[in-house]
C-alpha cells in the first residue's frame, strides 16, 4: 500500500492550462462554495443544485485536461472520510444528540461536499513544485524550502516503510509489523541528513513554471472562474 | 609527480568521532594522499575501514552532518578546504545512496533547474548536451524514486558533472549496478578522463576498475597506503573452476509451490510475464537479470506482498517464509543482536536449540559481540546476521533474498555464497536468490539459474563454468587483514 502511496507522488502528465488559470479556477470553484455554505440557505434543492453545477463544472474541466481520472481517485479516499461523517450524523441523529432532522444530516454532507470538491481539484491539479513556486513569490521562502525539503524524500520514505513492513510482516507475523519502529526512525534520521547533504552539495534547484500556457484557452477558463464568483454572488445577494 | 599538476592534496588528515557521547573513536589516522589533474584513483579497504568517512572529509561533508573532530587539510588547488562554509563547486561527491541527490521528482525539472543557477537560460541544452554525452537522454523524463540502481547512479553522475567539475568522488559507485551498468559506469568514468577530471573511486567490488585507474591506494587501520596495481590484477587469473549443472532436486523433494501463466503489472507500461515457475524442497534458485527486470517484483509474488494480475500461485506444501531486503538494515527490529535472536527463536518450537543454533553460526561467521545494535553492523555485518538468524533458526523453511551480494567486498561475498550453499544442502532450506551479477554466482550451487528479462523468466540452458572466486577473496582477505604489505603513501 505504501509503495502505491508513493507512486501517487507521480502526477505525470503537465496541465494543459497555465498556473494562472488554475489558481483562478481553484480559486473561484472554492469561492463559490463558501458562499452556497455559508449564506445560510435553507432549501434543499438549491444546496442539491449548486453541488451538481459545481461537480459538472470540475468534472468537465478535468475531463478536457486529462486529469479527471486521478481527480476521481482522489474523492474516492476522502468520500471514505465523508462516508464515516455521515455515519457520525446517523448514530447521533438516531441517539439524539446531534441534528432533528434527516434534511439537515443530508444538508451537512453536501454542504461538505461542496468544500471538499474544490480542495480535491487543488490537490489533484498543484504539483508540490508549483505550490512551492507560488509560496516563494509571495514572499514565504522559508515555508517553501520546508515543504519541498519534507517532499522531495517523502516517496523514498514510502518505499522504505512498504519494504520494511513486509520484511518484518515475513519475519515475525502480521501483528508484529509495529516492530520495523527502529529502523523507520533511523531511516528517517538519516533521509533528513541526505536533504541536508544534497542541499550542502547541490543547492535546491531553481523553480520554473508555465503561469500561461495557452493565451486565449487560459483567457477563457479566468473569464469563467471570474464570472462564476460574481453570479453567484450577486444570486445569493438578490 | 609535478605540483603544478595536483589539483587535490590530503595532508594529514586525522578524524575522530565521538562514540557514547565522550569516548573518542579515531577513524582516520594519517591519511596523506595526492591526486593529479586528469588521474582517476581508486581507494580500497574492507568494510568499516574508513571509506566513506575519507570520501566525506574531502567534500567537507563529515564535519557538518556527524559529531566528528577533523584535524589536517584537504587543499584543492592550494586553498584549504576542509572547513569551508561550501564545498567548491569544482569538487563533487556521489555517494553511496544515488536518489537522495534528487530534489524535484521529475528528473529533467531537477537538473535544469541545477542548472539554470549556473548557465541561466542555457540550462535546458546545457542539460541535454551533457545527457547525450552520458547517453542518459531517454532517463529525463522519468521520476526519480522510480529509477533502477544502476539508472540512479548514472543520473546522479550527469547532475553531478553539470558544472564541470575538476574532480570527482565515487563513493561505492558500482553497489545495485548490474554487470551491464558496470560498462556504462567505466564507460562515463573513461569519458570523465577525457575531460581530465580527476575521479577518486571508492569501492568494494573493485575488480571491474582495475583496468582504467591509474593508482589503488588501500585504507587500512586509519592509514592510506599505496597499493601495486598488478598484484591485485594478478588475482583475477582463474585458478578455480567451478561447472554448475543446474542440479535438478531428486525426485523425492517435495514440491513447495508452483506458478502458472503469472502476469503481474504496476501499470500499463510496466508489465511482467513470468509465466510458469516451480519450487521443490532443498532447492537453491538464482534469478539473475538487469537493474529494473523484475527480480524483486517476482520475489514478492511469491511471498505474498503482491498479487499477479492473472494466472495463478499454488502453495503444495506451506512453510515460513523470511526475506531478505535489497537493504539488509530493514530486517532488523530490536536493540541488541541477542534479542533479534531471541525474537526470532520464540517462533521456534525448540527455542533453545534454535538459540544455539543461530549463535553457533554467528560466531562461525565472525559475529561474536552478541550486545551490539544490529543497526550499528557493517552491511557484510548485517547480511552475515540476518542469514543466520533466517537460515539457521529453523523458522523459515523458505528463503527470499533479494541482491545479498550487493554493497559486500569479495571475501564476504564468498562467505555469504558458502552459506547460501550449506543452508541447502545441510539444512534442508529452500532458497531463491535474486542477483544482478554473474560473479557471485560463480561461488554458488543452484539448483536452477533463471534469467529474468524483461519480466520474462527464461530458465538457464546454460552450463555455466565460471571461475570461483574463492582464490581472489582469500587474497583480498589477506590484503585487508594481514600484514601491513606496502609503502604507506
Amino acid at each position: 500500500m505504501f509503495r502505491e502511496l508513493a507512486s501517487l507522488f507521480s502526477i505525470a502528465r503537465e496541465s494543459r492550462y497555465g498556473l494562472l488559470a488554475r489558481i483562478a479556477v481553484t480559486t473561484s470553484m472554492t469561492t463559490y462554495s463558501l458562499l452556497i455554505v455559508f449564506a445560510g440557505i435553507k432549501d434543499m434543492l438549491c444546496v442539491n443544485a449548486a453541488l451538481a453545477i459545481e461537480f459538472i463544472a470540475i468534472t468537465a474541466i478535468l475531463l478536457v485536461d486529462g486529469k479527471l481520472e486521478h481527480y476521481l481517485n482522489g474523492l474516492k479516499v476522502i468520500f471514505l472520510f465523508v462516508f464515516l461523517g455521515a455515519l457520525f450524523y446517523a448514530f447521533s441523529y438516531l441517539t439524539g444528540i446531534g441534528p432533528k432532522s434527516v434534511v439537515q444530516v443530508l444538508m451537512g454532507i453536501e454542504k461538505t461536499a461542496l468544500l471538499i470538491f474544490p480542495l480535491t481539484l487543488a490537490a489533484t491539479w498543484f504539483t508540490p513544485y508549483e505550490v512551492s513556486y507560488v509560496l516563494e513569490k509571495i514572499g514565504m521562502r522559508t515555508f517553501s524550502l520546508i515543504l519541498r525539503s519534507a517532499l522531495s524524500k517523502l516517496p523514498l520514505l514510502f518505499i522504505d516503510i512498504s519494504d520494511a513492513a513486509h520484511t518484518i510482516k515475513l519475519k515475525y507475523g502480521s501483528g508484529k509489523i509495529y516492530k520495523s519502529i527502529y529502523y523507520l526512525l533511523l531511516e528517517s534520521l538519516l533521509l533528513g541528513n541526505a536533504y541536508y547533504e544534497t542541499y550542502y552539495i547541490y543547492g535546491l534547484p531553481h523553480i520554473e513554471v508555465e503561469l500561461i500556457k495557452n493565451k486565449r484557452q487560459d483567457a477563457y477558463v479566468v473569464f469563467l472562474a471570474i464570472s462564476t464568483i460574481i453570479t453567484t454572488y450577486l444570486l445569493i445577494m438578490y | 609527480m609535478s605540483s603544478e599538476s595536483v589539483v587535490l592534496e590530503v595532508r594529514n588528515l586525522k578524524v575522530s568521532y565521538y562514540v557514547d557521547g565522550s569516548r573518542e573513536k579515531t577513524i582516520l589516522k594519517n591519511i596523506n594522499l595526492s591526486v593529479r589533474r586528469g588521474e582517476t584513483v581508486l581507494v580500497i579497504g574492507k568494510s568499516g575501514s574508513g571509506k566513506t568517512t575519507l570520501a566525506r572529509s574531502i567534500i567537507g561533508l563529515l564535519n557538518k552532518t556527524q559529531n566528528a573532530t577533523i584535524e589536517g587539510e584537504v587543499l584543492f588547488k592550494g586553498k584549504d578546504i576542509v572547513n569551508a562554509d561550501l564545498p567548491p563547486e569544482e569538487i563533487k561527491y556521489v555517494g553511496q545512496n544515488p536518489y537522495i541527490y534528487f530534489v524535484e521528482y521529475h528528473l529533467r525539472r531537477d537538473l535544469e533547474g541545477y542548472a539554470h543557477r549556473y548557465y541561466g537560460e542555457k540550462a535546458k541544452e546545457i542539460v541535454l548536451e551533457k545527457s547525450r554525452f552520458l547517453g542518459l537522454e531517454h532517463l529525463l523524463d522519468r521520476f526519480y524514486y522510480f529509477l533502477s540502481g544502476g539508472e540512479a547512479r548514472r543520473v546522479a553522475i550527469l547532475k553531478a558533472i553539470i558544472t564541470n567539475p575538476e574532480v570527482l568522488i565515487l563513493d561505492e559507485p558500482l553497489m545495485w549496478v548490474d554487470d551491464e551498468n558496470v560498462l556504462k559506469i567505466k564507460e562515463i568514468i573513461r569519458s570523465l578522463r577525457s575531460m581530465n577530471v580527476s575521479v577518486i573511486i571508492f569501492e568494494h567490488r573493485f575488480m571491474p576498475l582495475l583496468d582504467i585507474v591509474d593508482n589503488v591506494y588501500l585504507l587500512k587501520n586509519g592509514i592510506l597506503y599505496r597499493l601495486d596495481k598488478n598484484r591485485l590484477s594478478a588475482t583475477q587469473a582463474p585458478e578455480e573452476q567451478t561447472r554448475h549443472n543446474n542440479n535438478a532436486p531428486s525426485m523425492s523433494s517435495r514440491k513447495i509451490l508452483s506458478m502458472k501463466n503469472v502476469v503481474f503489472s504496476y501499470d500499463d507500461a510496466r508489465v511482467y510475464e513470468f509465466g510458469d515457475f516451480e519450487l521443490s524442497e532443498k532447492e537453491l534458485i538464482v534469478l539473475l537479470g538487469r537493474n529494473g527486470s523484475g527480480k524483486s517484483t517476482f520475489l514478492k509474488l511469491v511471498s505474498g506482498q503482491l498479487k499477479p494480475k492473472s494466472g495463478s500461485i499454488t502453495w503444495h506444501h506451506r512453510c515460513r517464509t523470511g526475506y531478505l531486503p535489497q537493504k539488509p538494515i530493514a530486517f532488523f527490529t530490536e536493540i541488541t543482536v541477542m534479542k533479534e535472536i531471541e525474537e526470532v527463536c520464540k517462533q521456534s518450537k525448540n527455542p533453545d536449540g534454535c538459540r544455539d543454533n543461530v549463535e553457533k553460526a554467528l560466531k562461525a561467521l565472525g559475529i561474536n559481540d552478541l550486545e551490539r545494535s544490529p543497526f550499528s553492523l557493517s552491511w557484510g555485518e548485517q547480511v552475515r546476521t540476518a542469514l543466520a538468524l533466517l537460515g539457521y533458526s529453523g523458522v523459515y523453511g523458505l528463503l527470499l533474498l533479494d541482491e545479498p551480494f550487493t554493497g559486500l567486498d569479495y571475501y564476504d561475498r564468498y562467505v555469504i555464497t558458502g552459506i547460501l550453499n550449506n543452508l541447502v544442502a545441510c539444512n534442508g532450506v529452500s532458497v531463491i536468490v535474486a542477483a544482478s551479477t554473474m560473479e557471485p554466482l560463480s561461488c554458488l550451487n543452484p539448483s536452477h539459474v533463471y534469467h529474468v528479462n524483461n519480466g520474462r523468466l527464461v530458465p538457464s540452458r546454460d552450463q555455466h563454468e565460471l571461475s570461483c572466486y574463492k582464490s581472489i577473496a582469500l587474497k583480498i582477505k589477506d590484503i585487508y587483514e594481514g600484514a601491513v604489505p606496502c609503502s604507506e603513501n
